[in-house]
């Protein structure tokens, strides 16, 4: 991975999303948050960003403009775009009102922000890559949001569509069976051992995962719209 | 094979939600049917049908109505959600009232009448859930983000129903069709549909009749272990 590199991280709110940051930033790469929650921005108050409402109150939506105007970006150098993992736990959906409701909402602010993103990423070239939880690590106990992943993956292959070029790629990743240190990967290797997920499955550690994201969106000039799975069980929708 | 049993189809006054009513209706079914505008007099007609005028975008509605069927009736045996509507541009030109428009209808409507069938299924410990989704929310579709989000989120809302309640005996597909004989493709112009057609390997359109045949499939009593699929009627779309 380059250094002189741009990262654009769209509605970060997860642990996540923090891990990607502090990747990224230790990489000396120019990170700048598009929409963060409250929180995650009070947790990276030095890091430059974007709110929804600043993209809203242009009269023509474009984050390129904006980020010129703000001097955030360094033109020239590559940009890559990670849509935040969302957090919402949709365990709750047909029980609490406000869950769906959430959820769209969630999705409107996806919406504004990658129009507002598409004019600029069709100029420069971008790298986007949407990490998506799968449905099957439900099986462990984890709340997936399928509603959200399954709205995002279809969001993503619809924007590919439209907006591949030679210059733009995106793709998903599906988030697979992730640990935060040995200790946990260990745990779950035993939990999962002779499972219905094979007698071995794999588990990455978070940051391998973070690593693989950023070496593909640094490289990739060929593969689009498609949703890549680290290991088998761990697609999408199994 | 639908002798009494109570199904509510939404989305029913044309198309493939008509074509849906007459197959249960012809099994001998009690139908309601849920559409905004009209339905043809054909469906009115008949002593088996009902229709429930409103929008399934309005929570309030959908709660009377399910209510209303379930005081009549006292139970509720199958959801058909058919209804769905598009407002198609490129992302960068769409309006967001337009996207708005399309996610309320298709998304928060069928999570409306899903939330309000659930507690009946549970109840009676048995239920069918049907979700009428497209091939733009497996692949995607350009001009249609907002039509391709909203399915692509009510398959995630079916893989969640079908694995909350499976145990329940409550079983929740989606149906995918492809290209499909409608007054709006019918509307549609040769140099869109021929190239589509020329890439199904049944060289035709599908039938509203064979998509409704596949929905009472999956509906019946029949013993039937498929759950939180999305079945393809394309007619082999690109393979």
């Amino acid at each position: 991975m380059s250094a002189a590199q741009t990262l654009l991280l769209v509605q970060a709110e997860s642990e996540f999303d923090q891990a990607v940051v502090d990747h990224y930033l230790s990489a000396n790469v120019n990170v700048i948050l598009i929409a963060p929650s409250a929180e995650f921005q009070s947790q990276n108050v030095s890091l430059p960003s974007l709110s929804l409402a600043e993209i809203q109150a242009q009269g023509e939506p474009d984050v390129g403009q904006l980020l010129t105007e703000k001097g955030m970006l360094d033109n020239g150098q590559p940009l890559v775009v990670i849509q935040g993992v969302q957090c919402a736990n949709e365990q709750a959906l047909f029980t609490d009102a406000s869950c769906l409701a959430q959820i769209t909402m969630h999705l409107d602010n996806t919406f504004l922000i990658y129009q507002s993103l598409a004019t600029f990423v069709k100029e420069v070239g971008a790298n986007i890559v949407f990490p998506l939880y799968s449905d099957s690590l439900s099986y462990l106990g984890q709340a997936v949001n399928s509603v959200a992943n399954h709205a995002l993956n279809a969001f993503m292959k619809t924007l590919a569509r439209e907006l591949t070029s030679d210059t733009v790629f995106i793709n998903s990743a599906v988030i697979p069976y992730l640990a935060k240190d040995e200790a946990e990967r260990k745990k779950m290797r035993r939990a999962l051992k002779r499972s219905v997920f094979g007698m071995r499955p794999t588990v990455f550690l978070q940051q391998e995962f973070i690593e693989f994201i950023a070496h593909f969106s640094h490289y990739n000039n060929m593969m689009t719209g498609q949703c890549m799975t680290m290991r088998p069980s761990t697609e999408i929708s199994v | 094979m639908f002798k009494e049993k109570v199904v509510i189809v939404s989305g029913c006054s044309k198309g493939i939600g008509l074509e849906i009513c007459r197959q249960y209706l012809a099994e001998g079914a009690k139908v309601y049917g849920i559409a905004r505008s009209s339905v043809p007099g054909e469906l009115q007609s008949n002593p088996n049908f009902m229709w429930l005028q409103g929008s399934i975008s309005d929570s309030g509605f959908v709660l009377d109505s399910i209510a209303s069927i379930q005081a009549r009736d006292k139970r509720i045996d199958i959801l058909v959600n058919n209804a769905g509507i598009n407002h198609d541009s490129l992302i960068q030109l769409m309006a967001l009232e337009d996207w708005q428009k399309v996610l309320t209808t298709n998304l928060t409507g069928t999570f409306n009448l899903c939330q309000q069938v659930l507690p009946i299924f549970k109840a009676q410990q048995f239920g069918r859930i049907i979700n009428m989704v497209s091939k733009s929310g497996v692949v995607g579709r350009e001009g249609q983000i907002n039509y391709a989000t909203s399915k692509g989120a009510i398959i995630g809302m079916t893989r969640t129903i079908a694995r909350e309640y499976g145990k329940d005996n409550i079983l929740c597909n989606a149906v995918a069709p492809g290209l499909i004989e409608t007054q709006m493709v019918d509307s549609a112009e040769q140099s869109i549909v021929a190239p589509i057609i020329d890439c199904t390997s049944v060289r035709r359109m599908g039938q509203c009749s064979e998509v409704a045949r596949t929905v009472l499939h999956l509906t019946s009593d029949a013993p039937n272990y498929q759950n939180g699929e999305v079945i393809h009627l394309d007619g082999g779309f690109l393979i």
